[in-house]
């Protein structure tokens, strides 16, 4: 498996999953660090992938996602946003419904 | 609420690039851009080095029907796509709040 189908597998088979700089231990970002304790305030499971390790899943990543910055967070294979719609979502309360995705979608 | 631009930047600063290209794709009603890199200075020192080619930090409230009935997924990747090349470039991160009109007279 190259890069590119590594990427979009573990999106696809991951229930929760956030590329970030850093890790969720020591996040590297602020935009990052704010996803890291959205997704903790939860208590749910999630995979962080520390996009430092190889320059080169930053720019696999983007042309999967279509989306240019850092941090990405997705459900159940669907891209929820970066830091600022995490935030808001989580402001709204809508946050939570979001994560009940997760969920209820079978993983392979 | 003051509609008025918070600051008139000048024509050549990248702040300014944003807005028009964002004004160009969105038709904003309104829309307002601050810089705040000096909020960020630490990205250019030790680990951070990485970032350190990256351009600026900025965060821009835009209202635009262009919004209406789209999830915000889809409307950060409208200013996303009207901001081009600035991504990556003069911009390493762009915050942003996007309002329909309606959304925004509620606010």
């Amino acid at each position: 498996m190259n890069l590119a189908e590594q990427i979009k597998h573990d999106i696809e088979t991951t229930p929760i999953i956030l590329y970030m700089k850093g890790t969720k231990e020591q996040p590297q970002c602020g935009f990052s660090n704010a996803v890291v304790q959205v997704l903790n305030s939860y208590g749910v499971e999630f995979k962080d992938v520390n996009i430092f390790e190889d320059p080169e899943i930053r720019v696999r990543l983007s042309e999967y996602s279509n989306w240019p910055t850092i941090p990405q967070l997705f459900v159940s294979g669907e891209l929820i946003g970066g830091a600022d719609i995490v935030v808001d979502l989580h402001n709204k309360g809508e946050m939570s419904t979001v994560l009940e995705r997760a969920l209820v979608t079978p993983s392979q | 609420m003051d509609m008025t631009p918070h600051e008139s930047p000048d024509i050549n600063s990248t702040a300014s690039i944003l807005q028009d290209r964002i004004t160009d794709a969105l038709t904003p009603a309104v829309l307002q851009i601050v810089d705040d890199s000096h909020l960020h200075k630490d990205h250019l020192q030790g680990p951070k080095l990485l970032e350190a080619q990256g351009g600026g930090h900025f965060t821009a409230t835009i209202v635009s029907a262009e919004f209406d009935g789209l999830p915000l997924v889809q409307r950060h990747r409208l200013v996303y796509a009207a901001v081009g090349d600035l991504m990556g470039g003069k911009v390493h991160a762009l915050s942003m709040k996007t309002l329909t009109p309606a959304e925004w007279e509620q606010s």
